[in-house]
């Protein structure tokens, strides 16, 4: 398949629904920025402060792609990630973990737990838009 | 075990009785004769010979030569009459246990008896015919033979090792002794027969040999001590723990001394004493009363106690009517031990060196002793290390995600003021910096404290000592909290009595903040009491809050650094974790102390109590480390990782 392709299969798709993104972190500040860049960038932006509000938003919304703190009060980053995968309806959403836990053995956790990505903090912004870029365009690709 | 021994000597009385009967002999013989050889047995078993051959030691005896002299000139029942009454001499003369004496009177008795048989057999006319010889022989052959089966027997009993091994070592000795003796008593009585005083003739050569003997046996002896003393002291070389240490040395200088006990004491930690017995029985530990009465009696030098000697506390350990050894070690070196081994009473012919043996035991059971409480000194410093180690890491990764956190915000909400530009409203940009500064006053904050407790562990923070006064202050902190949270939360109570401390008021104040902040944070509702009172040397202050509380288990553990019972809520709280160790560290700058404690009274909540001396501590005081307490007790100064 050409990249000629790609773009445009990408911006027909991205013309004919807009990209649903789901922010799930507990610190106020980070979901207002990733908000305020994701909307701008034409996205729909669904937030949840913590890991219950965010498996029944991801239930309801069905995200293309979610952007999951790791520590946060109740359930972690971990197991919303779990519970995600345990249901058929959201075990293909990808997911990309945000999280200041930097060390090497939390990063090669990360990526051991199924994520698709795993980000530390603090983050380059452009890194994170492009990523989900990449990621709603490879999902509208395969499905 | 003693029974089996009664068996073996009522086997040989009844068997040798059966046999003398059964030979029909009445008569005993010249009655001179009979004492005359009684005296002679007597004699010869006073002097064991010792030969040295290939470096093992046969003790051979001249009973036999004895024996060759009697069964030529007396009945059988005057041959046994004389043996057994000379040996019933000797043990007397050398006062031997009951079950010994009666032991070897009951070995003599069969074996001259065995051999009175073996001599009948040939009926020789003299001790110059052939035959005459080949009965001497055959007879002491015999009588040796008969000895050693029978204290080989009791042996196999006693110290159950294999009977086969044993009778293969006692072979060359019975060998040897029925050629030699039996020849000498040959010797001595065709001598006699010639020349009634000729046998006089031999005396000088078998004092010579029986000089040498003598020489051979202490030569002997004293090599036996030293190789079964370098032999227990490579065992006890790798000792590892005191109390295995003290068990295994006991039971060493119990079989080194061949004692029928022995005990071990060593000075443990805190110089606190521990001891053992070792027995027949096993192992257990010595009672207080008894160490206390061994450690009493014990010189700088070892001491043999008779049983009058032995105080009354420590012969209740003891068997009764018995000897005790005691031996300590140089106390000036490391490891301070006291060993002492008990031997029956009035048992054998006690061995002159045992004390020296057991004294230089004492020496190599110090250094075991010693060396078992290093290696449990470097163990617990290794076991401390690898803990401050974990300790460490868990530091530097929560200090990271702490830092991380807030820059995260502050770059994150600068890039987007840069990235979306004109297409953020005057609004959301302005909230956006917002944010940003306080983020970065958190960041800033949590970089201070770190700072702060740094200094504090390291004794090296500013101290600046100027007069507070108690009610002012708080009531400042409660208008500076009001003002921060727009809350009517916290409430000030200043008790009548209540006098100027001389402290930091900058470090006090971030001390009550905290520990305000802290109340707020884990109890988000209710009021918080901040109460000040004299304790009449100094300053009380109490945070009360109507919290969950803090579980008994963990109310030491929440000063420890990053120490956080709910993990989330400094996320939550924007806590920097660090706020309660850094309470404690400051208050110890300060000369205070800080804990916490349920409120008590069936009410929910935790209260933290700092008290503040009235004075300043002084610089000596200042500079005394802090005692760190771990989660295993043990005590170090606090560790250096900022």
């Amino acid at each position: 398949m050409s990249t000629q392709m790609d773009t445009t299969a990408f911006l027909e798709a991205a013309l004919s629904r807009p990209r649903r993104v789901l922010v799930v972190d507990d610190d106020a500040t980070i979901r207002r920025v990733l908000t305020l860049n994701f909307e701008a960038d034409g996205y729909e932006v669904s937030v949840a402060a913590d890991g219950e509000q965010a498996t029944e938003l991801a239930r309801s919304v069905h995200p293309d792609v979610v952007i999951l703190d790791v520590m946060m009060p109740g359930a972690d980053g971990y197991t919303v990630l779990r519970s995600l995968r345990a249901s058929p309806q959201t075990d293909d959403i990808p997911v990309i973990f945000l999280s200041a836990r930097a060390s090497d053995e939390e990063v090669f956790r990360g990526w051991q737990s199924g994520a698709d990505s795993y980000v530390t903090k603090p983050f380059e912004l452009e890194e994170v838009v492009r990523l989900v870029a990449r990621i709603c365009a490879g999902s509208e690709e395969t499905g | 075990m003693t029974r089996r021994v009664l068996l073996v000597i009522t086997l040989h009385l009844v068997g040798g009785m059966a046999l003398l009967l059964g030979g029909n002999h009445d008569a005993l013989g010249p009655i001179v004769a009979v004492i005359g050889f009684t005296l002679m047995f007597a004699v010869v078993g006073f002097i064991p010979l010792n030969l040295e051959l290939r470096q093992n030691t046969h003790t051979i005896t001249i009973t036999e030569a004895v024996l060759v002299a009697s069964v030529f000139h007396l009945p059988p029942t005057g041959v046994v009459a004389a043996a057994v009454t000379g040996e019933l001499l000797v043990c007397l003369a050398t006062r031997l246990r009951l079950l010994r004496l009666a032991f070897n009177v009951a070995q003599t008795f069969g074996a001259a008896t065995v051999a009175t048989l073996v001599f009948g057999a040939f009926d020789p006319i003299g001790p110059a015919s052939p035959l005459g010889w080949a009965a001497a022989l055959l007879a002491a052959a015999a009588f040796a033979t008969t000895s050693m089966l029978t204290v080989t027997w009791v042996l196999t009993l006693v110290e159950t090792s294999s009977f086969r091994k044993m009778v293969t070592v006692a072979a060359t000795s019975v060998t040897i002794t029925a050629l030699a003796s039996a020849a000498l008593g040959l010797a001595l009585l065709i001598l006699a027969s010639s020349a009634p005083a000729a046998p006089l003739l031999l005396a000088p050569v078998v004092a010579l040999v029986i000089l040498e003997s003598k020489r051979v046996t202490d030569a002997s002896a004293e090599r036996l001590r030293f190789q079964r003393l370098y032999e227990a002291s490579s065992r006890t070389a790798r000792l590892s723990r005191l109390e295995e240490a003290v068990a295994v040395l006991a039971s060493e200088a119990r079989d080194l001394l061949t004692g029928s006990q022995a005990i071990c004491c060593a000075k443990g930690e805190h110089g606190r004493w521990s001891g053992v017995i070792v027995d027949d029985d096993g192992t257990r530990p010595l009672d207080d009363g008894a160490i206390e009465a061994l450690l009493a009696v014990t010189g700088d030098t070892t001491v043999e106690l008779g049983w009058h000697q032995v105080p009354p506390a420590l012969r209740a350990a003891c068997a009764r009517e018995s000897e005790v050894v005691v031996a300590p070690s140089d106390p000036s070196n490391s490891g301070h031990v006291v060993l002492a081994v008990v031997a029956p009473h009035g048992g054998e012919k006690r061995n002159a060196g045992l004390a020296e043996v057991l004294s230089a035991f004492a020496g190599t059971a110090a250094l075991a002793v010693s060396n078992a409480a290093l290696y449990a000194e470097v163990e617990a410093a290794l076991r401390h290390q690898i803990d401050l180690n974990r300790q460490k890491a868990e530091f530097v990764a929560a200090v990271s995600h702490e830092l991380r956190t807030p820059l995260a915000s502050v770059l994150g909400s600068i890039q987007t003021i840069r990235r979306l530009g004109t297409r953020l409203s005057a609004e959301d940009e302005e909230q956006l910096l917002e944010a940003a500064l306080g983020q970065g006053a958190r960041l800033r904050r949590l970089i201070e404290d770190l700072l702060l407790v740094a200094a504090a562990e390291h004794r090296t923070a500013q101290y600046q000592p100027e007069l507070v006064e108690a009610g002012a202050l708080l009531r400042a902190i409660e208008e500076q909290f009001a003002a921060a949270s727009g809350e009517q939360r916290l409430a000030v109570v200043v008790e009548p009595g209540v006098e100027m401390i001389c402290t930091d008021e900058d470090k006090l104040q971030r001390v009550l903040t905290n520990l305000v902040e802290n109340a707020v944070k884990y109890a988000p509702v209710g009021p918080i009491e901040l109460r000040c009172a004299s304790t009449g040397t100094g300053t009380r202050f109490t945070v009360t809050d109507g919290g969950p509380g803090i579980p008994v288990q963990d109310q030491e553990r929440v000063f420890e650094r990053f120490v956080q019972l709910d993990q989330s809520s400094t996320r939550r709280q924007g806590g920097t974790g660090l706020g309660l160790h850094l309470c404690r560290n400051v208050t110890a700058l300060l000369g205070g102390s800080l804990t916490v404690q349920d409120r008590g009274d069936g009410l929910q909540g935790a209260v933290f109590e700092l008290t503040i001396p009235y004075l300043a501590p002084t610089s000596e005081e200042l500079a005394r480390p802090t005692p760190y307490r771990h989660h295993d007790g043990v005590r170090a100064a606090a560790p250096v990782v900022c």
